[in-house]
């Protein structure tokens, strides 16, 4: 593809009705997801309850609101909301950024790939005309935009493909592959389900489903793209992911690839959709299909839009390879393990307990549940980063113990690694209150006692 | 495209609804892999709960007969009586401790009879006022074995003295009768519900967070950690605190028998791990073995590390430290507590093949943590 060619494709326009209705379920699902959070009592259980949060490092500042937190989650149904109605679509999909991703930033322990792929998705449409058409902007504007630059369309088709493409190349690994770990565990603990239950006790089930589901995430956005193949591909996704819906409490991650992936399909259609939603609508004497004159979108300023795209994307690509820069075992220090679409990748069960000491030598071992929440704890007990956060927070905690001078907070970890013994992962001679926090490599890390082969 | 599209999408939505899986709790009596949880959970309650608590029950009959003729005729040997039947009990007790699920876990069973330590103050007090509902959670720690502890070893220095006590003043006799009495109904109440109970927990294999399986597992784990680990070993030995504790070991007043307790309790947890049947004499071992953790560990890791002949070696490795411990943990504490702490240590290396390997193994979910993965 020569210079003139990639000018031609940025020029390139098709119908905007897969970009709009992209929008419309992104909108819907938004909402239900954050309606869902709110009713299961999670805003207060991971967000008010716990006296202590993990952050990420450099977002320190990030912290929930208190009650006002409730006040982030109804900002972010309420961008979500307008988001599905089109309305006043860039600041609502700016905000819906903005308070989505500072939700996600508030605690560490909740981190999910899921919910770092909203994120990014949200990014991306801040740049993208999804109110074109069929919204009540076009509506209230008297302006609709039957065409928009294809590329539009075909960026979220990439990120969607990154996300299918990585997830699978994280599964290139021994574990994975020949040992079928950490599929084996699951599917084992699976044994209730009817039928199928039975058949996951079984050791060529186990080897099937881990090879199946590396191929699946390789060759899913391939299988979208083809028109021949698209209707296949599509069954595919809903089985897949409603198999997985099945096995894994996973919550909405199912519905997003599976509405996701809709995208990939032509925009006749998407033109069918919008006509059946359309006609909802008409009962609430609302037409979109009759909102003033037809014209083309074009941004004002494409270039410089491309070059945010652009940059996303080449950050999108480079940075889960970044685990390359840090020596040992990924799965076991985790170090670039987070933002890389490792999805369901590992099993891991540590325990982790905490010893103050202070100048006289005296020590006290740390009750974890008097500062965390069972779910933190656990979380904390076999990431690294979390550990050492939280021995920081433990050694101001401990602050009256040291008697003038400060206190060593010692960790005396153990975690196991899908299905292998457990192993000590820090070592508990080094006091972590005084290691700093920051993304260089953790030396106080013990090394990984086997070898796993692979990304 | 053409209209086919819609009965797709139509399709899908159907899919959609009818893929979601009852999320609270998808149990059904289905058990056809090679491991049979049922018959684990029948074990559990029919070899080794029910038993337990049958026996403990009469155990307190006899506490409760040796205290009644104490009451009526205070002596030495009417003490000594009812202190042996106490301590009696109290090693029976070590056997269904952990069995904190059901109505036990309704009502805090072991919170109404093992506090400790107990509140020797309040219990003076309740003595004194003569009103006091031993149900009520403020009398947490003046009610159970810990203060039947206290009202016959610890009214005083020497026998006489504590049984001048209950000579001079019959309300002494009215609080002694009534803990007894306030743990045989709440025991009955637990065995009462045993009966219809039973076959619920029984039938509740699946792997959800609330049934049998994984509740069980958590209670275990829960009470190794806490009610064994903690509770007997590590608080008195200071590992939670500046200072060693010695006044909060199990057993306080009695003194000298604070090690056979923890005995009796490393013995349960063990026959419980392994699946052995409770056996009413405690000294001997049962020969009959039905399925446990021990098995289930061994379905799972069939061609893997051996995890449970290394939580078998662990076993043997906490019975010989508790072994070369004193009698009396204050006199332990007091004067060597370093071995008390190798104690803990070898069973706190015990609690990570629990709660790491073993839950690991079984994917069986920590309490109550409810959230989405991915």
């Amino acid at each position: 593809m020569n210079f003139f060619n990639i000018k031609s494709y940025f020029q390139k326009k098709t119908n905007s009705s897969p970009l709009v209705i992209f929008r419309v379920f992104f909108g819907l699902l938004m909402c239900y997801s954050i309606l869902r959070f709110y009713l299961k009592g999670w805003i207060k259980e991971l967000y008010i309850d716990p006296i202590f949060h993990f952050s990420y490092f450099g977002f320190e500042w990030v912290k929930p609101l208190g009650d006002y937190t409730y006040f982030l989650f109804f900002i972010c149904f309420l961008s979500s909301f307008f988001i599905f109605l089109g309305y006043k679509y860039r600041l609502s999909i700016i905000i819906f950024f903005l308070s989505f991703s500072y939700i996600e930033l508030m605690d560490k322990t909740t981190y999910l790939n899921h919910y770092y792929f909203i994120s990014s998705l949200s990014f991306l449409l801040i740049f993208l005309p999804a109110n074109a058409s069929f919204s009540l902007d076009s509506l209230l504007k008297k302006k609709t935009y039957n065409e928009v630059p294809k590329w539009t369309i075909d960026c979220i088709k990439l990120i969607i493909s990154i996300v299918y493409i990585y997830a699978a190349i994280a599964k290139l690994n021994s574990d994975w592959l020949f040992k079928a770990m950490p599929l084996k565990i699951w599917l084992t603990s699976n044994y209730d389900l009817p039928v199928i239950g039975d058949l996951f006790q079984e050791k060529f089930v186990h080897y099937f489903m881990s090879w199946a589901g590396m191929i699946y995430d390789f060759s899913i956005p391939f299988l979208l793209i083809f028109s021949r193949t698209r209707i296949f591909a599509f069954f595919l996704v809903v089985f897949f992911h409603m198999f997985t819906k099945v096995l894994f409490p996973i919550g909405m991650f199912p519905y997003i690839m599976i509405f996701s992936s809709l995208i990939f399909f032509s925009s006749n259609f998407h033109n069918k959709i919008i006509i059946l939603l359309n006609k909802l609508y008409q009962k609430i004497n609302i037409d979109f299909l009759n909102s003033g004159n037809n014209s083309i979108y074009s941004f004002k300023h494409q270039n410089f839009i491309l070059t945010i795209v652009g940059f996303f994307f080449v950050f999108q690509l480079l940075f889960p390879f970044r685990y390359l820069l840090y020596p040992g075992e990924l799965f076991w220090t985790e170090q670039g393990y987070r933002f890389s679409w490792r999805v369901m990748l590992v099993e891991k069960t540590g325990e982790t307990t905490f010893k103050i000491v202070n100048k006289n030598n005296k020590s006290i071992t740390v009750t974890n549940s008097n500062f965390l929440t069972p779910f933190q704890e656990k979380q904390m007990s076999f990431q690294p980063d979390m550990i050492l956060e939280y021995a920081h927070y433990l050694g101001n905690q401990y602050r009256w113990f040291g008697e003038g001078e400060k206190v060593k907070v010692y960790a005396d970890s153990f975690v196991a690694l899908n299905g292998r013994l457990s192993q000590r992962l820090i070592d508990n001679s080094i006091d972590l209150f005084s290691e700093k926090k920051s993304l260089k490599n953790k030396k106080w890390l013990l090394k990984f006692n086997d070898e796993i082969k692979g990304f | 495209m053409d209209m086919k599209n819609y009965y797709y999408l139509f399709a899908f939505f159907l899919v959609l609804s009818s893929c979601e899986p009852d999320e609270d709790d998808h149990n059904s009596d289905y058990n056809g892999d090679g491991f049979d949880r049922s018959e684990m959970l029948i074990n559990w309650a029919d070899n080794i709960i029910i038993p337990a608590y049958d026996e403990f029950n009469n155990t307190l009959n006899e506490l409760n007969t040796a205290i009644n003729s104490f009451i009526s005729n205070p002596s030495i040997s009417t003490l000594d009586f009812a202190s042996d039947a106490w301590l009696n009990s109290y090693k029976y007790w070590q056997h269904v401790e952990m069995f904190d699920i059901g109505l036990a876990e309704v009502i805090n069973y072991k919170g109404k009879m093992n506090i400790y330590p107990t509140d020797s103050y309040l219990i003076d007090q309740n003595i004194e006022s003569g009103n006091y509902d031993l149900d009520n959670n403020n009398n947490f720690d003046s009610r159970g074995f810990p203060a039947i502890d206290y009202m016959l070893h610890g009214l005083a220095e020497s026998k006489d003295d504590i049984i001048n006590n209950y000579i001079s003043d019959s309300s002494h006799s009215q609080y002694l009768s009534d803990l007894v009495n306030n743990m045989i109904s709440n025991t009955n109440l637990i065995i009462d519900d045993w009966d219809s109970y039973r076959d619920e927990f029984v039938s509740l294999s699946s792997n959800t967070a609330t049934s049998s399986v994984n509740k069980m597992t958590n209670d275990f784990i829960f009470y190794f950690e806490k009610g064994f680990r903690a509770n007997k070993f590590g608080i008195p030995a200071g590992i939670f605190s500046s200072e060693p504790l010695p006044n909060t070991v199990e057993a306080f007043y009695k003194k000298d028998v604070s090690k056979e307790l923890a005995i009796q309790a490393l013995k349960a947890s063990r026959n419980f791990f392994i699946g052995k049947f409770f056996n009413y004499d405690l000294e001997v071992s049962s020969g009959l073995v039905g399925p446990s953790f021990e098995a289930y560990i061994d379905y799972l890791y069939s061609d893997n590390d051996n995890l449970s002949d290394l939580i078998q070696t662990q076993f043997q490795e906490a019975e010989s430290k508790l072994s070369t411990l004193n009698n009396n943990f204050v006199y332990q504490i007091e004067n060597d507590n370093i071995s008390m702490l190798q104690t803990y240590d070898a069973i706190q290396a015990m609690v990570v093949s629990f709660k790491v390997d073993m839950l690991q193994a079984l994917g069986v979910s920590v309490d109550y943590v409810d959230a989405d993965g991915d």
